[in-house]
Order: C-alpha cells, then sequence, then structure tokens
C-alpha cells in the first residue's frame, strides 16, 4: 500500500468519527410548547420548535380562530377555538421536520341546517347512523339537536383514513352530547344514542337561531402553512 | 403509415390532460427531512476538497491506465446461472411488469383522484421513478427487462406473427440521435417538477397513455431497438444509470457486435450493454458479468452531442429538483410573483418552467466553460466540443449521488405508502391483501442517518467523479503531464457541483 492510499483511508476514518461524534447524550424530558395561532400566523412563546428524539411533547395550542390544527408525520389533529386551548401530548419517537398546519374552519364548518343528515324523532334508546362520506374529508361537521338548540357538538373529519371506524355519541340528560366532539376519517360511521326520556331530533348544522352560523374568516378552507417541529436526533 | 397521425393524437391527448387537471400541490410525496447541519455540511466540503487533492495524488504516481477489470459471468456460475438462462423467467417477469403497469393506467383512470389513495402516483413518482434510478445505477440496468412498453411491443409482434428480422417502416434519422429521448425527458422532468397535475391519478394515468402511445408508435415506425435507444427517455437515461453499476451484459462475438448496431460498435472488442446484440447472440457468446463498480463509464471512447446534452440535462434536473424546495427558490418565486400580476395562466408554473429551462442552460455552459479550461491547460487539439464529450460521463456519479442523497427518505418513509395501496389500489375501501391499514413508520430511518448517507453518498459520488475524469484524461490526452494538468479545472467544477449539492441538503425543505 502506497502513501496516497494510507492517507485516504485516514482521512475517511477521520470523517466518519467525526460525523459520529455529534450525537448529543441528553436524557429524555418532558417538553411543553405552548403556540398561539392568531390570523393563520403562529405566536411562540419563547419557545423554540426544537425538540429531541424520544422527548416527551405536549403541545398546547390556542387559536383566534376556529380550526382544525394539525401535526403532519405524527397526524395528530385537533380542533381548536377561541377561548379554549387544545392540547395533545405524544412521544416524539421519530425525527425529522414535521409541518404544522391549520384549516381554518371558515365556510367548511358551515353546512347548512340538515342538509348533511337528519334523523328522525328518537326515543330513548333509539339511534341514529350516519356513515361519513369522501366528500367531508377535512371538514369540521356541526350538528345539533332540533328539539333543543342548546345541544350542539362537532365532528371533524380527519384527511388521514382510520382515525376511527366507529364512533358513539350519547345524547345525556341536561342537554348535551357526548363527547362533544370527536375526531373520525371517512367511511367512519357515527351513532347518536338517545339515553334520555326527551325527544331528540340530530341534525347536521347549527341550530337555527344563528342560521348564517359562519365565523369572520368566510373565504377560510385554505391550509395554512404555521411552520415546522424539528424533532433532532439523540 | 400512419406514424405522424398518431403522434399527433398523442400530443393533442396531451394537451387535453394538462388543460383539464385541477392545480394541486406540486411533487408528490410529503417529505419530513430535517437539513443537514451545519458542521456536517462544513465536514462533507472540507472533505471534498481535501480528498479530491488525495485523489490527484495517486495519479501523480501512477503511469498508464488498465483497460481491463475483472469480471465474473454469472451465466457460468451453477445454479444461479440456469436459473438466470431460463426464458420462462423472463416471460414471468414481463408478465408482472405488464400487470403491475395496467394497474397504475387502471387505477389512474378509475379509482379515486385523490393522490395519496390512488395506487398510482406513489408507484409512478415514488417506487418507480426513485426505486428504479437506485436499482439500476447501484444493481444493474433492470430496466431493460422490467420497461413495460417493450415488453408489450415483443408480445403485440409475436401475435401479430410479424417477422423481427424485416426492416422497419422507416429509417431512423441518424442525425436525430438521442434528441428525442431527451426531449421527451425534458418534458418528464417538467411534469415531475412544475407540474402541477403529476399527482393527480388521473392526469397522470393520461400522460402515461399519451407516453405509451409515443413509444409504441416509435417503435413500429422505427424497429423497437432503434426507438428504444434513441426516443424512449427511460431506456437511454437508466442506461446511463447502469453504466455505474456492478453488472454488465456482455456478447463477445465480434462479428455480430460489428452488425448489429451503430452503438454497440465500443472500444471494446465485445459488445457492452448492448442489448440488440445480446438478444441476437447466442447463448455461448452472451455473458452477465459482474464487475467494479463505475467501470461502465469509462468504456465509450466520446459519445454524441445529444447524449452529452442528456447527462448535463439529468444532472441539471435532479439539482433543479431538489433547489425547488429551497427557501431561496421560495424567495424567488416571491419576487416573481410580484412582477408576474398580469401574466396569464398559472405564474407558478411559468416560474418553474423558466426555472427549468434555465438551470440546464447555466450547467451546459458552464460545463462548456470548464471543457474549454481543460482544452487549454491539457494543451490538446481537440475542439471544446469533443472535451465536453469525452468527460461527460464522469459527471454521471454526482448526479447519481446527489439523487441518492435526496431522495432516500422519501423512498424509505413516503415509499411505505405502497403497502397500504397494493391493498386497496383504487382507493375504494378494499383490503385485499389484508395491509390496508398499515400507517407510515415514520421511524424506518432516523434522520442522523439520512445525514450520514447523503453527505457520504455526496462525497464519495465527488470522489468518484474525479476518478473518472482522470482515467479518462489519461486516455485522452497526449502525455500524463498534460493529463493531470487539464484535470485542475474539471476538479474545480466538481467541488462547486458538489457543494451546491451538499449547499442544497443543507437547505431546509419548504413548501
Amino acid at each position: 500500500m502506497n502513501i496516497p492510499k494510507i492517507l485516504l483511508f485516514a482521512l475517511l476514518a477521520a470523517l466518519s468519527l467525526s460525523i459520529a461524534a455529534c450525537g448529543s447524550e441528553s436524557e429524555p424530558e418532558h417538553r411543553t410548547l405552548n403556540l398561539e395561532v392568531s390570523e393563520g400566523v403562529i405566536n411562540l412563546s419563547g419557545e423554540e420548535l426544537r425538540v429531541t428524539q424520544g422527548d416527551t411533547v405536549t403541545v398546547s395550542v390556542a387559536s383566534d380562530e376556529h380550526g382544525l390544527f394539525h401535526l403532519h408525520g405524527y397526524d395528530h389533529e385537533v380542533p381548536v377555538g377561541p377561548g379554549e386551548a387544545a392540547e395533545f401530548t405524544f412521544n416524539a419517537s421519530a425525527s425529522g421536520r414535521f409541518n404544522f398546519t391549520f384549516h381554518p374552519a371558515g365556510e367548511e364548518a358551515v353546512v347548512d341546517h340538515g342538509t348533511l343528515f337528519e334523523s328522525d324523532i328518537l326515543e330513548n334508546g333509539q339511534s341514529f347512523t350516519f356513515k361519513i362520506t369522501d366528500d367531508l374529508a377535512g371538514h369540521e361537521i356541526v350538528y345539533h339537536n332540533h328539539m333543543n338548540h342548546e345541544m350542539t357538538g362537532s365532528i371533524s373529519v380527519s384527511e388521514i383514513s382510520g382515525v376511527a371506524d366507529f364512533v358513539a355519541i350519547d345524547a345525556l340528560a341536561g342537554g348535551a352530547f357526548s363527547p362533544l366532539q370527536v375526531m373520525v376519517s371517512v367511511s367512519s360511521t357515527v351513532v347518536w344514542t338517545n339515553t334520555v326520556d326527551e325527544h331528540q331530533r340530530i341534525a347536521s348544522g347549527p341550530p337555527p337561531e344563528n342560521p348564517d352560523g359562519k365565523h369572520e374568516h368566510e373565504e377560510g378552507g385554505e391550509e395554512v402553512d404555521l411552520g415546522a417541529l424539528d424533532v433532532y436526533p439523540r | 403509415m400512419k406514424a405522424p397521425k398518431i403522434f399527433a393524437i398523442a400530443l393533442i391527448f396531451l394537451v387535453l390532460a394538462l388543460l383539464a387537471s385541477p392545480a394541486y400541490a406540486h411533487g408528490f410525496g410529503q417529505r419530513y427531512d430535517l437539513p443537514v447541519p451545519l458542521n456536517m455540511f462544513l465536514i462533507g466540503a472540507g472533505a471534498t476538497v481535501a480528498l479530491s487533492f488525495v485523489v490527484i495524488g495517486l495519479f501523480v504516481s501512477r503511469r498508464g491506465v488498465e483497460f481491463r477489470y475483472p469480471r465474473l459471468n454469472l451465466l457460468r456460475v451453477s445454479v444461479v446461472g440456469p436459473v438466470l438462462s431460463r426464458s420462462s423467467l423472463n416471460a414471468a417477469i414481463g408478465i408482472v411488469s405488464v400487470a403491475v403497469f395496467s394497474l397504475v393506467v387502471v387505477a389512474g383512470l378509475f379509482g379515486v383522484n385523490e393522490p395519496i389513495d390512488n395506487f398510482a402516483p406513489t408507484f409512478v413518482w415514488i417506487i418507480w421513478w426513485v426505486g428504479m434510478g437506485y436499482i439500476t445505477a447501484l444493481v444493474g440496468n433492470i430496466w431493460a427487462l422490467l420497461n413495460p412498453w417493450k415488453i408489450t411491443y415483443e408480445w403485440a409482434e409475436k401475435t401479430l406473427k410479424r417477422d423481427e428480422a424485416k426492416p422497419p417502416r422507416f429509417q431512423y434519422p441518424e442525425r436525430l440521435d438521442v434528441w428525442p429521448a431527451a426531449l421527451l425527458f425534458f418534458l418528464f422532468a417538467w411534469t415531475e417538477n412544475v407540474y402541477s397535475g403529476a399527482s393527480r391519478p388521473f392526469s397522470l394515468a393520461i400522460l402515461v397513455i399519451a407516453y405509451s402511445v409515443i413509444t409504441w408508435a416509435g417503435m413500429a415506425a422505427f424497429g423497437k431497438h432503434q426507438w428504444l435507444r434513441h426516443g424512449e427517455a427511460f431506456t437511454v437515461l437508466f442506461g446511463f444509470f447502469s453504466r455505474f453499476s456492478p453488472t454488465e451484459v456482455r456478447v463477445t462475438d465480434r462479428n455480430l457486435c460489428l452488425s448489429c448496431g451503430v452503438a454497440c460498435d465500443a472500444a471494446e472488442p465485445d459488445c457492452v450493454d448492448c442489448y440488440q446484440c445480446f438478444e441476437q447472440a447466442a447463448p455461448e457468446h452472451r455473458e452477465l458479468n459482474l464487475r467494479p463498480f463505475v467501470v461502465g463509464l469509462t468504456l465509450h471512447r466520446r459519445v454524441s452531442t445529444a447524449t452529452a446534452a442528456f447527462v448535463v440535462l439529468a444532472l441539471a434536473t435532479v439539482t433543479f429538483d431538489g433547489f425547488q424546495d429551497t427557501p431561496t427558490w421560495a424567495n424567488i418565486q416571491k419576487t416573481a410573483l410580484d412582477l408576474s400580476e398580469n401574466w396569464g395562466g398559472n405564474p407558478l408554473d411559468t416560474i418553474g418552467t423558466i426555472g427549468l429551462v434555465f438551470v440546464p442552460i447555466l450547467f451546459a455552459l458552464v460545463y462548456l466553460g470548464f471543457s474549454w479550461g481543460i482544452r487549454r491547460l491539457g494543451q490538446t487539439q481537440t475542439s471544446v466540443a469533443d472535451v465536453a464529450r469525452v468527460f461527460v460521463f464522469s459527471l454521471v456519479p454526482i448526479a447519481l449521488a446527489y439523487n441518492l442523497a435526496h431522495f432516500i427518505s422519501l423512498l424509505i418513509i413516503q415509499g411505505q405508502l405502497i403497502i397500504p395501496l397494493v391493498s386497496d389500489p383504487f382507493g375504494f375501501g378494499w383490503n385485499i391483501l389484508g395491509t390496508a391499514d398499515y400507517r407510515l413508520n415514520l421511524n424506518a430511518i432516523n434522520a442522523r442517518i439520512v445525514w450520514y448517507i447523503s453527505v457520504s453518498a455526496i462525497v464519495v459520488g465527488h470522489i468518484v467523479s474525479v476518478y473518472v475524469a482522470h482515467i479518462i484524461s489519461l486516455r485522452e490526452m497526449p502525455d500524463h503531464a498534460s493529463a493531470l494538468r487539464s484535470q485542475y479545472p474539471m476538479l474545480a467544477l466538481m467541488v462547486s457541483y458538489t457543494t451546491t449539492s451538499l449547499w442544497i441538503i443543507a437547505q431546509p425543505i419548504v413548501g
């Protein structure tokens, strides 16, 4: 072996060593990221959107606008809106750069009264079933009880398939649906069951007192890029 | 007779397909790449420069070039050989390939018109386009075996009992060379990088059909091998890639090599990677060899202008593909958008098209500029164009390395989409193989591994390119001293290409 060859191998070895030395040795931590979305822009309250692989990450999202907050890759989607910070926690097991997007509810949430579905009158123990169709992917469907306009709820239809095949919603005493908000995907089946003696009629759309039911953000529906979460390899 | 008519119909189809499809986010396949960190970028760039000098150093002490390289004929190896020679194996591969090809078209036409719910986009853009590029470069030219247009054409010939020896309807005009393939590849690259409907299953299927019509018509008009060698963009492109690979087909019958086709007349006594000859050769003259990597790139003395242009085009388009994801490109787009308010059509497509035309021209000019430098320093009598044609294959490793670096995580992560899609190719909610509920494993490849692979691939690709250029210069230049001198411009060119590649993978991906 002549000298240049030895030099070549030495250089290659040095290269691979120096690259391998870049790893960090810290322990996994629990990180909380507080995100505020206002007018389609993310405000970080002093947080850096960078975690290390293996960390447990809690993302808390507050928004001045109704819509769906979506972390791509890990595929967490939460409905957010004014007044309620939505939260989800996950284990950052995969490294990479994962986009955050926001789907403003806008017109998507506004499904006119009863256009999607409307049940017969349900007595105690009776159920009504609705199967989510393809065209609803990415939409938020609000619905209400036509016999009691105080009772409303919403269904977020994820664009990812297989979120939930079957979701049961109970109409409880005291005028509430349980759970209030559900997450489904295309071809999921949603079943409402009346568990109280009052008659109920489930209908899509917001209750009629608020017939327009529109949010300020009328042109909504376009996905807004908010930024990305970097999960650095450990 | 009707070849021009068929072309016209194909063209109309193409235009219709382009007009009919709605705008959609460009490209296909979501990427989760973390940009390569600064320190690795610097290490990579430093190693590039340092190792270049090491390679130069290796050559200073070396005289003459060995043109022989070790080969192992797989057809003579026990067990493997008889299996590979089986014609039933070939037939089975053909049937599978055509079945998959048909599935792509049928799923695109009749399946759900949503990119991730339909088999066609994932298969075409990730499994086939990225995967085939890797395999042809790292294993061998399996495209010659799998090409569904070739296989279906052969079936048709057999069914219609057409005599293969009969001369084709039209003589292929030699001056057209591989320009048709280069043009079709440019259109393909435009579809991939600019056209906003490329990920839509329906428009994709229409494009596949249009390309199929062109290819079948070309083979019918000019003869199967003539068109494959000059007009079938992927046969030509994957042919370039497979020169890097460690396998070759070789025909040892010199007389046949001289008569079976123009391109087969290489410097070697045998003909290498000439499929026309291989088909005609008697079994005892056929070899399927294992060989060292890279040597295939040094076999041909001088390629045609069209071939050289195609190689530069391929290098430029893969680079542009990556560049499109950088914030720099996003800024260019933004600036152009502000200026473009009164342009018609989709301004982003217009900007992309300009970029896709401009980048290859820029690359070609840069390459010609450095070829001029090589000529000056090497003191050869040949023209600048000749120098460019002689050295062009030394650029292939850089293009391959960048391609590998750019697509590795896309292939490994988004490529998994094919697992649920084989169970439900049309998006109708089927579950044929029970894999429809498979969810992507984002952990299939770690970001750190991606960085290592990307940076090492680019640095190694660079070294290999420098090496190939050296082999060529030792062969072409009048003496050793001028061969060495001629390599300084080449080295500068390659260092700049390589740092560009590294810079792109160190950029955050946007859009």
